[in-house]
């Protein structure tokens, strides 16, 4: 009786240790993606409008708004819909989410009212894409927690190696 | 096809001919979609095909484009072929088909005007509501089917379109005007409209039509509500058949709200149909209202699961007679972006969910359970 009932505890341990390794395992990488917060990337060139918010970003990412204020199209580049970085940007910066921005693009595609962001694989293929695009917009990682939430990408003045890349 | 659809078809070619050459890459985009379901129902009544004996009599097919000429034009265009049993043939068709002109875009509205066949937004799922992963379900809510081949009336609109968006505190107002031209129906679609007997022969034609809605959304569309009228006449000139010369006024307006969380969607619209035909003897006003409330739980990115009470009043004086109550439980999986399966059971309480083309000898029966699988694909 004494040995089923110590194999019998060592069995809760061992379930309950298994418990443990198993949450542990599921709160990392989101602890992780919560540490992964987005920043806006805008092409050099860019004019924004004066009034640029949340809800500028929000008729921009969802293919409302087409145009700059000095009327150059506006290339929008996303991460893949299950990327950490693309679902902190719909919640934390468009304060929306990722299924809600998913539904608007499937609608624009197939009423043919508008052509929706353009996926990109990578942060750093995204990155070089608004750089060298005209009129893009996009978004990376933020390298640092005090750093602007915006930052204009391309150009002369900046830093083009991979290296001094943020993510 | 119609003089003018191939009028428009013609310009719209030439401008995508005259375009393309200045365009890049990346303007113009390509979409498709192909989905097809197996039916299987209990007690008597068939819906698409004969489905108390197993049907795959349901599928759909779109392949379109759009390529953006320049700042201010677009252009899109779209073919569709759908089989639904005696309902749909599966004919490929001009399902839209317009250009676009952006004419005013400020830092927080913008105005535009489309011109040619367009898709008329009507309550949340009108305007793709053919397209398996853009609805909520594999078979849409009752308001949605309303009265036999009136969605010949209700999907796109040969006309000029007028559209809008404002941007403020945090939400989105926008509208959408269509207004169509006068178009002839075919004898079949006017008969399925009037009863579906046969008794309607001749030439029946609809003039004015005219489709609105307005949507507000707030805090990133977490909060969505919005309200769709539709408007026309459909003249009707006997040729032989029991029906004498007349017209049918038809009127639809639909409220439509939706709330959404991360996990969860709540949706409730509700629709009214009055029409009020003029045909001698034969006239009369008629009135019918639908109302639904849906929960769609999004368990995991890949899997969701829905649950749907619908409720399609006739008559109200008499209730057991004309009402359908309708329950609805399906479960979808997403195994990657393109693809998708999903499978339902309806549990149908009154008649107004079964296509009586499906049935023409039989009498219908008060009671059926529906089972529907789909798999789609997208690009």
């Amino acid at each position: 009786m004494q040995s089923v009932g110590r194999s019998k505890s060592r069995q809760r341990a061992v379930a309950a240790a298994f418990l443990v390794a198993l949450l542990g395992m599921a709160a990392l990488p989101l602890h992780s993606a919560e540490d992964l917060d987005p920043q806006v990337i805008v092409h050099h060139g860019v004019d924004l409008p004066s009034n640029f918010s949340t809800s500028t970003l929000r008729a921009i990412f969802s293919g409302r708004m087409q145009r700059w204020p000095n009327g150059t199209r506006i290339k929008a580049f996303v991460l893949p819909h299950d990327h950490p970085i693309h679902q902190n940007f719909c919640r934390k910066v468009l304060r929306t989410f990722p299924y809600v921005l998913q539904q608007q693009w499937d609608q624009q595609t197939f009423t043919g009212s508008g052509i929706p962001p353009v996926e990109i694989a990578t942060t750093y293929q995204l990155h070089k894409l608004v750089s060298s695009t005209p009129g893009a917009i996009g978004y990376g990682r933020k390298h640092n927690s005090s750093g602007s939430w915006i930052q204009f990408v391309g150009g002369e003045s900046a830093q083009h190696t991979p290296g001094a890349l943020p993510f | 096809m119609n003089k003018p659809a191939i009028f428009i078809l013609r310009i719209t070619t030439l401008t995508l001919l005259l375009g393309v050459s200045g365009g890049h890459a990346d303007d113009f985009k390509w979409h498709g979609f192909a989905s097809q379901a197996y039916l299987y129902s209990t007690g008597g009544n068939n819906v698409y095909g004969e489905s108390t004996d197993g049907s795959t009599e349901f599928f759909e097919v779109g392949l379109g484009g759009q390529y953006q000429l320049n700042n201010s034009l677009h252009l899109a265009g779209q073919i569709l072929s759908r089989d639904a049993g005696a309902t749909d043939n599966g004919s490929i068709r001009a399902d839209y088909l317009y250009a676009d002109l952006r004419i005013a875009q400020l830092d927080e509205s913008a105005l535009g005007l489309r011109v040619g066949r367009v898709r008329n937004p009507f309550g949340f799922y009108n305007a793709t509501r053919d397209v398996l992963f853009t609805r909520p379900s594999i078979l849409l809510p009752q308001m949605y089917y309303d009265a036999t081949g009136v969605r010949e009336l209700f999907f796109s609109a040969d006309g000029v379109q007028l559209y809008g968006y404002w941007d403020h505190s945090g939400g989105t107002t926008s509208f959408t005007s269509t207004f169509g031209r006068n178009d002839t129906l075919s004898s079949k679609t006017f008969d399925n409209i009037v009863g579906g007997n046969g008794a309607a022969v001749g030439k029946a034609a609809l003039k004015n039509p005219i489709f609105a809605q307005l949507m507000h959304s707030s805090l990133g569309e977490q909060w969505k509500a919005g309200v769709s009228i539709l408007n026309t006449t459909l003249d009707f000139r006997a040729g032989g058949g029991l029906l004498p010369s007349g017209s049918l006024e038809a009127n639809v307006v639909a409220v439509s709200a939706q709330r959404n969380f991360a996990k969860l969607s709540v949706t409730a619209e509700y629709a009214l149909l009055t029409s009020s035909a003029n045909f001698g003897p034969f006239s009369g006003s008629m009135k019918s209202e639908s109302l639904y409330l849906q929960g769609e739980f999004r368990a995991t990115p890949r899997w969701t699961a829905l649950v749907r009470l619908d409720n399609q009043l006739g008559d109200r004086e008499r209730p057991n007679e004309t009402d359908t109550l309708i329950l609805t439980l399906g479960a979808r999986w997403a195994p990657a972006r393109n693809w998708q399966i999903a499978a339902e059971l309806h549990g149908m309480r009154g008649t107004a969910g079964i296509p009586r083309s499906d049935n023409p000898v039989n009498p219908l029966y008060a009671r059926t359970e529906l089972f529907v699988i789909m798999g789609g694909f997208r690009f």
